[in-house]
């Protein structure tokens, strides 16, 4: 068992250097290219998501739910097993690409679906008071508010993605776990190689995951957070949540991924608990907030209860643009001659 | 495409299912041991517990679960079934730690402080009064870390060759050679593993609904 990592098996590994650079490279650029595509898809899905039509909802659900419920392995063996059956077939370079691209796309579609959730209302009203259409008022006015809570799960999907590329291993695509055991398997000499591998994917995920940690607490600093304006726009009760709950898809995902930092594994959110002990238990008078759990536990609004509140507005918003045809036509027969077509407001003025 | 949905296909891959559930069942339970032991660690408040916690949590967060499952097959030599158990252990014990970590910081303080005014040790107070109450609160989190599992055990057919679900799937491909029956096969493996992940996702949804509900009240 010693001899597993006996130094000429270290010396082997080490004057592979190139192959190894290579295969981090490898890594790390199908890691950016995946990331973009996921990006890219998550933007989009998941502003469909918070849209009036049915069908573009419908669409998000339905790909959201395939891409999570569905093992990533399979997704990859769609592009690298079945596309080749009906004529298309690309490198697993491409392959990997795409197919974590894609599978991502799913979680961060939630993650922004969440974040557009939890900006107040009136920042939409007041932009479609302005003659915003849909997609600029989400791209100049949504999203850049919303960026505080989508950055802190976005740092962990990153992480989550870069370490879903080992899966092309499975496909001979090249990365740094396809070295790794292309290694082992040629020289037989399987100790050192994948310490080295754990080493270097930790290099990158490390300092992901302690971003999103990061960028979490810095958010939690600012209370205007959940809002996007208002301080204390929350309801107590709202925000009240169960600790360490999550969901794999659906609403919850969101709630869970914008809970973020503590996301290990794809979909699994560990959100810290709130130090304010459940109003439920009758002993909770004895206990004291000052001298409450370490860390994240004594912020006001930790993650999970702020995306729950998010969430909240997220429903509360869905529920408005439900209700919207109608009022609008109610409201239609004074308003519509209004110069430039703007809308009266209502009581949610103060959030401008 | 005749022939194709036999009993025995039908079989042979619901035993694939058989197996993709017991690794992961039991990789799911090991890993609440252990990472019960280590949210403990981490929370106990002793700094070389903590750190030892932490490291561990680190290290397994940030790294991918195939290593893993490379590791304890070709470095620790162990047979299959066990490398599969282990690795899935090592890393699924980690989110675990976490899940748990959340939920005993859930238990109110006051909990804590009674059950030591009435002269509980330590074992009993975490056996008798804060696990269970944790523990409602952290089983949705631990069953979508259940469905996670599920998902990631399609790897160990490409690993090392564990005829689970997927690679039962693999196994009925390669013995036919039409296009639409590969096609077939595959969709109804894809389907059963959505059928599977997406229902106990459901499940994980409708809990935590109730108990959502039961704290506005």
């Amino acid at each position: 068992m010693l001899d597993t990592f006996a130094g000429y098996k270290w010396a082997a590994l080490f004057a592979k250097w190139p192959d190894v650079l290579a295969a981090f490279g490898t890594t790390v650029l199908i890691s950016l290219l995946a990331l973009i595509i996921a990006l890219a898809l998550g933007v989009v899905f998941g502003a469909f998501s918070s849209s009036r039509s049915i069908v573009l909802r419908g669409i998000t659900r339905v790909y959201v739910e395939v891409v999570q419920n569905v093992p990533l392995l399979l997704q990859v063996f769609v592009f690298y097993a079945i596309f080749p059956l009906l004529g298309v077939s690309m490198g697993s370079f491409f392959i990997g690409v795409f197919a974590i691209g894609i599978y991502h796309g799913g979680y961060i579609s939630e993650v922004v679906r969440s974040g557009v959730g939890s900006i107040h209302r009136g920042q939409f009203e007041a932009a479609k008071s302005q003659g915003f259409g849909y997609w600029q008022m989400m791209f100049l006015i949504i999203l850049p508010q919303a960026m505080r809570i989508i950055l802190p799960p976005l740092a962990v999907q990153a992480a989550n993605l870069v370490k879903n590329t080992s899966v092309l291993a499975l496909i001979a695509g090249g990365e740094l776990m396809y070295f790794s055991n292309s290694f082992a398997g040629s020289t037989s000499y399987y100790g050192p190689v994948y310490v080295l591998a754990a080493v270097l994917y930790f290099i990158i995920c490390f300092p992901l995951s302690r971003l999103a940690l990061y960028l979490e607490r810095r958010t939690l600093a600012g209370h205007n957070v959940t809002t996007g304006d208002g301080k204390n726009e929350i309801p107590e009760d709202s925000t009240e949540v169960t600790p360490g709950t999550h969901d794999i898809t659906g609403s919850a995902a969101a709630d869970s991924l914008a809970a973020g930092v503590s996301i290990m594994q794809d979909t699994s959110g560990i959100a810290p608990a709130p130090a304010v002990p459940s109003p439920r238990h009758p002993l909770h008078v004895l206990s004291d907030p000052a001298k409450g759990e370490s860390g994240r536990g004594e912020h006001p609004l930790t993650g999970n209860r702020a995306a729950l509140a998010a969430d909240e507005f997220g429903k509360e918003l869905q529920q408005e643009q439900e209700d919207a045809p109608e009022t609008h036509h109610r409201r239609g027969h004074s308003a519509k001659r209004d110069a430039n077509g703007a809308k009266p407001h209502d009581g949610h003025g103060k959030g401008e | 495409m005749d022939g194709l949905f036999t009993w025995v296909n039908i079989r042979f891959l619901l035993q694939g299912l058989g197996s993709t559930l017991a690794v992961s069942s039991v990789a799911i339970l090991c890993s609440i041991v252990l990472g019960m032991g280590i949210a403990i660690a981490r929370t106990s408040g002793k700094r070389l517990f903590s750190g030892i916690a932490t490291v561990y949590i680190e290290i397994f967060k940030n790294t991918p679960l195939l290593l893993w499952i490379m590791f304890t097959f070709f470095v620790a030599q162990l047979p299959p079934l066990g490398a599969a158990i282990l690795a899935f252990t090592l890393f699924t014990s980690a989110s675990v730690a976490e899940i748990i970590r959340g939920g005993l910081a859930g238990v109110a303080s006051g909990q804590y402080e009674a059950a030591r005014s009435q002269g509980f040790s330590t074992v009993q107070l975490y056996a008798l009064i804060i696990l269970p109450q944790a523990l409602r609160n952290m089983i949705p989190a631990l069953l979508s870390q259940f469905v996670t599992t599920i998902k990631d055990t399609s790897f160990l057919w490409g690993a090392m060759a564990l005829q689970e679900l997927m690679g039962r799937g693999m196994i009925l491909m390669n013995s036919y050679n039409s296009t639409a029956d590969i096609f077939m096969i595959f969709g109804t493996m894809a389907a059963i593993y959505f059928v599977v992940c997406f229902s106990l996702s459901q499940v994980v949804r409708a809990y935590q609904k109730r108990i959502k509900k039961a704290q506005a009240k």
